[in-house]
């Protein structure tokens, strides 16, 4: 299992570097895959997204594709939302935040298939 | 969607409204920020002539990580997630987010994506009706 973890860590992670899948893939690798339980999967999955930024964004830096004003601009009125969510969170029962995640992927899913190439 | 202005105002506040939008999916998923980020970055024309698709992925992604810091550090101080259990993901994550990032430019992901998006499809079918 320590091996799957690895290779299901790394593969998600690089996908997440090059902007497939994002950190969800690997919520989705530890809750039907390992059982996990949904917040359980949450809390490993933003320390994950953590840990694949730190690289990955170094060399968008070094790239120069990051713009840094709307980076911090998107990123600081995302806080405020975090608490909300976090909020939201503590309302929510085991079952129906695996419930939300499930739909959550559906309509993410659905905009990806159906997206016009451009 | 598409939003039809080119004034930087508007879009600025709809783009402060995308914004609180994606941490709140952050915060109560710990994850999907990033899907409400591009949308946003994509769809507003005084972003989108500003950005490159690829500029709109790494700039969303440094929003992503802003957000995700911020939810983890609600998440620990709430006290409801085991960050020990992420330990033994960190050098994977590392070493993969260091890669993706360098084959951002090389590899086409069109088709990747596609496939990935049945996946999403599968598993969020998986969540809802298991």
């Amino acid at each position: 299992m320590a091996l799957l973890d690895f290779l299901a860590a790394i593969f998600a992670a690089a996908l997440a570097g090059m902007g497939v899948g994002g950190g969800g893939l690997f919520v989705i690798y530890l809750t039907l895959v390992r059982g996990a339980e949904q917040l359980a999967a949450q809390g490993i999955n933003l320390c994950f997204f953590l840990a694949l930024c730190v690289p990955s964004l170094a060399v968008h830096f070094a790239k120069r594709k990051i713009r840094l004003p709307i980076a911090l601009l998107f990123g600081l009125s995302g806080v405020f939302g975090t608490f909300l969510g976090a909020y939201l969170l503590s309302l929510a029962t085991p079952v129906l935040l695996r419930k939300a995640f499930g739909w959550l992927l559906l309509a993410s899913g659905a905009l990806a298939l159906f997206k016009k190439k451009k | 969607m598409r939003i039809k202005t080119a004034k930087p105002f508007l879009a600025i506040a709809f783009l402060l409204l995308c914004g609180f939008a994606a941490g709140t999916v952050n915060g109560l998923f710990g994850t999907g920020g990033g899907i409400i980020a591009v949308f946003a970055l994509a769809n507003v024309p005084f972003f989108k002539n500003l950005l490159s698709p690829k500029e709109i992925f790494a700039t969303t992604l440094c929003a992503a990580f802003i957000m995700s810091l911020s939810s983890v550090f609600i998440y620990a101080r709430a006290g409801g997630a085991d960050f020990s259990a992420a330990i033994p993901h960190l050098p994977p994550a590392l070493a993969g987010g260091y890669v993706g990032a360098l084959l951002l430019d090389k590899v086409k992901t069109g088709a990747l994506k596609k496939i990935f998006a049945l996946l999403v499809l599968y598993a969020g079918a998986m969540l809802i009706w298991r």
